[in-house]
């Protein structure tokens, strides 16, 4: 049997916390460990905010989370039907760098979710939504 | 777990005046400018010298570290300085994560941040 969790928002960034709170939540209830869990609050968080500001640039829209777990990982789909994001780049960020500089405004979004994931795809799907999966190993 | 940011301010009477900002709550992309709007409101009745302290933050994503470095110009602009104290744990673990703390003094407590103006 296979259990997932989702939540729909609106695309406002006062349903961060939410998001925050269903990821949580729904890891708990799949016994994850607490680290698991805060890397995946961040990285869920830095990828909402961006579709929130970037995509959809603060219009109404929607954004689904859906959670789901295997033997060997927890899966996080997020799915909107903003303006693609650049996350071309994404595959070569610089992991062992410590990327913050005073003078950059911003920008660190895209390192915090690559750092804190293990495996990350983003695309466009055929009925037009784009789609970012994070997935992050556990130990069962 | 609250959705909004509530900042306590509290002045520090030493021989060098400083404001002390105790937040609770989370600093995210949402609750972010309450913190910039509050230290501008500061500094537009003459504080030139912040801490903030930050047990009180249940969550920070990079927004809050933007924050943060915005408050920290501004109060250099008007030849002060910004200290942080008391990181809770999901502040202390993405100041390491990206490298905040190359770049910023952060305190274990906020006496010992007091004592560095």
């Amino acid at each position: 049997m296979s259990i997932l969790f989702s939540l729909s928002i609106s695309a406002d960034l006062k349903s961060l916390h939410l998001v925050r709170e269903f990821l949580k939540d729904s890891c708990d209830k799949f016994h994850a460990e607490a680290d698991v869990i805060s890397d995946l609050e961040l990285a869920v968080d830095e990828a909402v905010t961006n579709i929130i500001i970037h995509g959809y640039e603060n219009n109404p829209g929607d954004i689904e989370v859906v959670i789901q777990q295997n033997s060997r990982a927890l899966k996080i789909d997020i799915f909107d039907r903003a303006k693609s994001l650049k996350y071309s780049d994404i595959e070569n960020a610089d992991l062992d760098a410590l990327p913050f500089d005073p003078d950059q405004d911003g920008g660190y979004g895209v390192f915090l979710i690559r750092k804190l994931t293990d495996e990350l795809e983003y695309r466009t799907l055929d009925d037009g939504r784009n789609k970012m999966s994070l997935i992050k190993y556990v130990l069962n | 777990m609250s959705s909004e940011l509530h900042i306590e301010v509290k002045k520090n009477e030493g021989s060098i005046p400083v404001n002390i900002l105790y937040l609770k709550g989370p600093l995210d992309a949402n609750t972010q400018n309450g913190l910039v709007n509050k230290a501008d409101e500061l500094m537009g009745n003459g504080t030139s010298n912040l801490v903030i302290d930050l047990n009180g933050v249940d969550y920070m994503g990079s927004a809050g570290l933007r924050a943060i470095n915005s408050v920290s110009k501004s109060l250099t602009e008007k030849g002060g300085k910004l200290g942080l104290s008391n990181p809770s744990e999901p502040v202390a673990k993405i100041m390491k994560t990206l490298g905040f703390d190359s770049f910023f003094n952060v305190y274990d407590t906020t006496e010992s941040a007091l004592k560095e103006f």
